[in-house]
Protein backbone atom coordinates (compact mmCIF):
# COMPACT_ATOMS: atom_id res chain seq x y z
CA UNK A 1 0.00 0.00 0.00
CA UNK A 2 2.74 2.58 0.60
CA UNK A 3 3.88 2.14 -2.72
CA UNK A 4 0.80 2.33 -4.38
CA UNK A 5 0.59 5.79 -2.35
CA UNK A 6 3.81 7.19 -3.16
CA UNK A 7 2.86 6.24 -7.13
CA UNK A 8 0.23 8.61 -6.91
CA UNK A 9 1.73 11.95 -6.78
CA UNK A 10 3.54 10.96 -10.14
CA UNK A 11 0.58 8.53 -12.00
CA UNK A 12 -1.31 10.60 -14.74
CA UNK A 13 -4.81 10.37 -14.04
CA UNK A 14 -6.17 8.03 -14.86
CA UNK A 15 -3.46 5.43 -12.90
CA UNK A 16 -4.78 8.05 -9.80
CA UNK A 17 -8.10 7.25 -10.16
CA UNK A 18 -7.24 3.59 -10.47
CA UNK A 19 -4.90 3.75 -7.23
CA UNK A 20 -7.72 5.32 -5.61
CA UNK A 21 -9.99 2.30 -6.47
CA UNK A 22 -7.26 -0.34 -5.90
CA UNK A 23 -7.13 1.50 -1.87
CA UNK A 24 -10.75 0.67 -1.39
CA UNK A 25 -10.77 -2.71 -2.78
CA UNK A 26 -7.59 -3.83 -0.37
CA UNK A 27 -9.91 -1.83 2.08
CA UNK A 28 -7.01 -1.74 4.85
CA UNK A 29 -7.86 0.77 7.93
CA UNK A 30 -4.61 2.49 7.53
CA UNK A 31 -5.91 3.65 3.83
CA UNK A 32 -8.02 5.81 5.17
CA UNK A 33 -6.04 8.71 5.92
CA UNK A 34 -4.89 8.96 2.25
CA UNK A 35 -8.03 8.69 0.73
CA UNK A 36 -9.15 11.36 3.15
CA UNK A 37 -6.47 13.82 2.32
CA UNK A 38 -7.36 12.89 -1.60
CA UNK A 39 -10.49 14.90 -0.63
CA UNK A 40 -9.36 17.96 -0.42
CA UNK A 41 -7.15 17.11 -4.27
CA UNK A 42 -7.47 20.04 -6.65
CA UNK A 43 -8.83 17.85 -8.83
CA UNK A 44 -12.10 17.53 -8.75
CA UNK A 45 -12.61 13.71 -9.90
CA UNK A 46 -9.78 12.76 -7.49
CA UNK A 47 -11.89 14.31 -4.66
CA UNK A 48 -14.79 12.24 -5.93
CA UNK A 49 -13.13 8.72 -6.81
CA UNK A 50 -11.67 9.07 -2.75
CA UNK A 51 -15.16 9.51 -1.52
CA UNK A 52 -16.38 6.47 -3.63
CA UNK A 53 -13.59 4.76 -2.04
CA UNK A 54 -14.02 5.81 1.65
CA UNK A 55 -17.52 5.38 0.76
CA UNK A 56 -17.09 1.89 -0.18
CA UNK A 57 -15.10 0.99 2.75
CA UNK A 58 -17.58 2.89 5.57
CA UNK A 59 -16.21 3.03 8.52
CA UNK A 60 -17.87 4.35 11.63
CA UNK A 61 -14.54 6.11 12.31
CA UNK A 62 -15.32 8.32 9.17
CA UNK A 63 -18.71 9.11 10.56
CA UNK A 64 -18.19 12.75 10.95
CA UNK A 65 -16.14 13.22 7.23
CA UNK A 66 -19.48 11.82 5.67
CA UNK A 67 -21.56 14.19 8.10
CA UNK A 68 -19.09 16.72 6.29
CA UNK A 69 -19.38 15.31 2.80
CA UNK A 70 -23.03 15.31 2.95
CA UNK A 71 -23.35 19.02 2.99
CA UNK A 72 -20.58 20.03 -0.04
CA UNK A 73 -21.30 21.75 -3.14
CA UNK A 74 -20.41 18.37 -5.38
CA UNK A 75 -23.37 16.46 -5.31
CA UNK A 76 -21.49 13.38 -5.99
CA UNK A 77 -19.74 14.08 -3.01
CA UNK A 78 -23.32 14.42 -1.55
CA UNK A 79 -24.06 11.07 -2.95
CA UNK A 80 -21.30 9.04 -1.46
CA UNK A 81 -22.18 10.63 2.22
CA UNK A 82 -25.78 9.63 1.83
CA UNK A 83 -24.50 5.52 0.34
CA UNK A 84 -21.98 5.98 3.40
CA UNK A 85 -24.55 6.61 6.58
CA UNK A 86 -26.74 4.15 4.88
CA UNK A 87 -24.32 1.66 5.39
CA UNK A 88 -23.54 2.33 8.62
CA UNK A 89 -26.64 2.64 9.92
CA UNK A 90 -25.60 4.80 13.07
CA UNK A 91 -28.63 7.30 14.76
CA UNK A 92 -26.13 10.35 14.11
CA UNK A 93 -26.48 10.00 10.49
CA UNK A 94 -30.38 9.64 10.15
CA UNK A 95 -30.96 13.57 10.59
CA UNK A 96 -28.60 14.18 7.72
CA UNK A 97 -30.24 11.64 5.51
CA UNK A 98 -33.56 13.17 6.25
CA UNK A 99 -31.72 16.31 4.69
CA UNK A 100 -30.30 14.80 1.85
CA UNK A 101 -34.15 13.05 0.76
CA UNK A 102 -35.03 16.61 -0.43
CA UNK A 103 -31.58 17.32 -1.91
CA UNK A 104 -32.18 19.75 -5.06
CA UNK A 105 -29.80 17.28 -6.82
CA UNK A 106 -32.25 13.43 -7.66
CA UNK A 107 -29.52 11.33 -8.10
CA UNK A 108 -28.63 12.15 -4.23
CA UNK A 109 -32.45 12.25 -3.35
CA UNK A 110 -33.28 8.69 -4.43
CA UNK A 111 -29.65 7.48 -2.63
CA UNK A 112 -30.57 8.72 0.56
CA UNK A 113 -34.12 7.28 0.29
CA UNK A 114 -32.39 4.38 -0.38
CA UNK A 115 -30.27 4.37 2.54
CA UNK A 116 -33.24 5.20 4.68
CA UNK A 117 -34.57 2.10 3.42
CA UNK A 118 -31.55 0.39 3.95
CA UNK A 119 -31.11 -0.66 0.61
CA UNK A 120 -27.40 0.57 0.01
CA UNK B 1 -19.37 -6.71 -12.95
CA UNK B 2 -20.24 -4.52 -9.50
CA UNK B 3 -23.68 -3.15 -9.39
CA UNK B 4 -23.90 0.50 -10.34
CA UNK B 5 -24.76 3.40 -8.07
CA UNK B 6 -27.29 6.15 -8.85
CA UNK B 7 -24.16 7.74 -8.64
CA UNK B 8 -22.21 5.68 -11.18
CA UNK B 9 -24.82 5.84 -13.68
CA UNK B 10 -25.69 9.63 -13.41
CA UNK B 11 -21.72 10.68 -13.77
CA UNK B 12 -21.83 7.97 -17.04
CA UNK B 13 -25.36 9.47 -19.01
CA UNK B 14 -24.40 12.85 -17.95
CA UNK B 15 -21.15 12.32 -19.72
CA UNK B 16 -22.98 10.75 -22.81
CA UNK B 17 -25.53 14.01 -22.84
CA UNK B 18 -22.65 16.42 -22.60
CA UNK B 19 -20.95 14.58 -25.51
CA UNK B 20 -23.51 13.29 -27.50
CA UNK B 21 -26.34 15.05 -26.70
CA UNK B 22 -28.10 11.73 -26.11
CA UNK B 23 -30.50 11.26 -23.04
CA UNK B 24 -30.46 7.27 -21.34
CA UNK B 25 -32.13 8.32 -18.36
CA UNK B 26 -35.42 5.88 -17.02
CA UNK B 27 -35.92 3.07 -19.07
CA UNK B 28 -33.22 3.24 -21.46
CA UNK B 29 -30.56 3.07 -19.12
CA UNK B 30 -30.88 -0.49 -19.39
CA UNK B 31 -30.69 -0.26 -22.74
CA UNK B 32 -27.51 1.70 -22.26
CA UNK B 33 -26.72 -0.93 -19.80
CA UNK B 34 -27.32 -3.89 -22.21
CA UNK B 35 -24.78 -2.47 -24.55
CA UNK B 36 -21.88 -1.13 -22.61
CA UNK B 37 -21.59 -4.64 -21.01
CA UNK B 38 -19.76 -6.53 -23.42
CA UNK B 39 -17.85 -3.58 -24.23
CA UNK B 40 -16.52 -2.87 -20.33
CA UNK B 41 -15.77 -7.46 -20.60
CA UNK B 42 -13.23 -6.18 -23.30
CA UNK B 43 -11.93 -3.37 -21.35
CA UNK B 44 -11.02 -5.49 -18.30
CA UNK B 45 -13.33 -3.43 -16.61
CA UNK B 46 -15.81 -4.73 -13.86
CA UNK B 47 -18.29 -1.58 -13.40
CA UNK B 48 -19.72 1.64 -14.63
CA UNK B 49 -17.57 3.71 -12.75
CA UNK B 50 -14.63 2.35 -13.98
CA UNK B 51 -15.83 3.33 -17.37
CA UNK B 52 -16.56 6.83 -16.57
CA UNK B 53 -13.00 7.04 -15.41
CA UNK B 54 -11.78 5.67 -18.42
CA UNK B 55 -13.77 7.91 -20.62
CA UNK B 56 -12.66 11.01 -18.57
CA UNK B 57 -8.82 10.09 -17.98
CA UNK B 58 -7.81 7.39 -19.99
CA UNK B 59 -4.80 8.29 -22.68
CA UNK B 60 -7.48 5.95 -25.35
CA UNK B 61 -10.40 8.11 -24.38
CA UNK B 62 -10.94 9.85 -27.79
CA UNK B 63 -11.03 6.69 -29.39
CA UNK B 64 -13.05 4.91 -27.08
CA UNK B 65 -15.40 7.28 -27.38
CA UNK B 66 -15.74 6.69 -31.28
CA UNK B 67 -16.46 3.12 -30.35
CA UNK B 68 -19.07 4.11 -28.09
CA UNK B 69 -20.84 6.35 -30.60
CA UNK B 70 -21.46 3.02 -32.66
CA UNK B 71 -22.41 1.50 -30.03
CA UNK B 72 -24.63 3.52 -28.27
CA UNK B 73 -26.72 5.06 -31.52
CA UNK B 74 -28.84 3.03 -33.62
CA UNK B 75 -26.82 1.47 -36.61
CA UNK B 76 -29.86 -0.12 -37.88
CA UNK B 77 -30.79 1.29 -41.67
CA UNK B 78 -31.82 -0.45 -44.62
CA UNK B 79 -34.25 0.82 -47.33
CA UNK B 80 -38.26 1.54 -46.15
CA UNK B 81 -37.32 0.67 -42.87
CA UNK B 82 -40.07 2.41 -40.12
CA UNK B 83 -42.61 1.95 -43.38
CA UNK B 84 -45.17 3.50 -41.76
CA UNK B 85 -43.31 6.89 -41.24
CA UNK B 86 -43.10 7.15 -44.72
CA UNK B 87 -46.56 6.62 -45.42
CA UNK B 88 -47.47 9.29 -42.52
CA UNK B 89 -45.86 11.80 -44.87
CA UNK B 90 -47.36 10.64 -48.19
CA UNK B 91 -50.82 10.31 -47.02
CA UNK B 92 -51.09 13.16 -44.09
CA UNK B 93 -48.49 15.32 -44.91
CA UNK B 94 -48.03 15.59 -48.52
CA UNK B 95 -52.22 16.37 -48.80
CA UNK B 96 -51.58 19.44 -46.63
CA UNK B 97 -49.09 20.93 -48.54
CA UNK B 98 -51.28 21.20 -51.78
CA UNK B 99 -51.11 23.65 -54.98
CA UNK B 100 -48.59 26.12 -53.83
CA UNK B 101 -45.79 24.10 -53.74
CA UNK B 102 -46.47 22.17 -56.84
CA UNK B 103 -44.35 24.59 -58.78
CA UNK B 104 -41.73 24.72 -56.36
CA UNK B 105 -39.14 21.88 -55.67
CA UNK B 106 -39.21 20.76 -52.05
CA UNK B 107 -36.45 20.72 -49.71
CA UNK B 108 -36.54 18.17 -46.71
CA UNK B 109 -34.52 17.37 -44.28
CA UNK B 110 -33.74 14.35 -42.95
CA UNK B 111 -31.62 14.41 -39.89
CA UNK B 112 -29.20 12.03 -38.51
CA UNK B 113 -30.03 9.89 -41.76
CA UNK B 114 -26.67 7.83 -41.24
CA UNK B 115 -25.73 6.31 -44.73
CA UNK B 116 -28.28 7.79 -46.30
CA UNK B 117 -31.18 4.76 -47.07
CA UNK B 118 -33.80 7.17 -44.82
CA UNK B 119 -33.82 9.96 -47.41
CA UNK B 120 -33.37 7.88 -50.52
CA UNK B 121 -36.28 6.08 -49.43
CA UNK B 122 -38.40 8.91 -48.70
CA UNK B 123 -37.54 10.73 -52.01
CA UNK B 124 -38.50 7.52 -54.13
CA UNK B 125 -41.87 7.66 -52.04
CA UNK B 126 -42.42 11.24 -52.71
CA UNK B 127 -41.25 10.83 -56.55
CA UNK B 128 -43.95 8.08 -56.94
CA UNK B 129 -46.80 10.56 -55.70
CA UNK B 130 -44.97 14.21 -57.02
CA UNK B 131 -42.86 13.08 -59.67
CA UNK B 132 -39.21 15.13 -60.47
CA UNK B 133 -40.43 17.77 -56.65
CA UNK B 134 -38.02 16.77 -54.69
CA UNK B 135 -34.12 18.16 -53.75
CA UNK B 136 -33.08 16.59 -51.04
CA UNK B 137 -30.97 17.51 -48.01
CA UNK B 138 -28.72 14.93 -45.29
CA UNK B 139 -28.11 15.70 -42.35
CA UNK B 140 -25.63 13.13 -40.98
CA UNK B 141 -23.72 12.04 -37.65
CA UNK B 142 -21.08 10.25 -39.58
CA UNK B 143 -21.94 6.49 -38.52
CA UNK B 144 -19.17 3.84 -39.87
CA UNK B 145 -21.07 1.71 -42.46
CA UNK B 146 -20.64 -1.61 -41.00
CA UNK B 147 -18.96 -4.19 -43.78
CA UNK B 148 -21.28 -6.78 -45.54
CA UNK B 149 -20.46 -10.35 -43.96
CA UNK B 150 -21.62 -12.32 -46.47
CA UNK B 151 -21.74 -12.20 -49.80
CA UNK B 152 -24.00 -14.62 -50.91
CA UNK B 153 -26.78 -12.79 -49.20
CA UNK B 154 -28.36 -9.28 -50.22
CA UNK B 155 -26.88 -6.75 -48.24
CA UNK B 156 -28.71 -5.55 -45.10
CA UNK B 157 -29.96 -2.18 -46.40
CA UNK B 158 -31.77 -3.45 -49.28
CA UNK B 159 -34.01 -6.47 -47.30
CA UNK B 160 -36.88 -4.08 -48.04
CA UNK B 161 -35.77 -2.33 -51.39
CA UNK B 162 -39.71 -3.11 -53.08
CA UNK B 163 -41.08 0.42 -53.54
CA UNK B 164 -44.16 0.10 -52.32
CA UNK B 165 -47.03 1.64 -54.55
CA UNK B 166 -48.38 4.54 -54.00
CA UNK B 167 -52.06 4.15 -53.15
Amino acid sequence: MPSLESLFASAPLHEQLEILTALARIGADSCRPFLSNCLTHPQGEIRRAAAHALADLAVPEDLDLFLTLAADGDWVLRSEAARALGQLRLAEGRPVLLDLVRDLEPAVARTARAALAGAT
Amino acid sequence: MIAATEADWKLLTDLLEERFGLSFSGARQDILEGRLRPRLATLHLDGVRAYYHYLRAHPGSAQEFEELTTRITNNETYFFREAAHFNAIIEHVVPQLGSPLRVEPWRILCAACSSGEEPYSLAIRLDRCRPGTLRGALADRCLRPQPAQDRTRPPRHLRRAVVPRHR
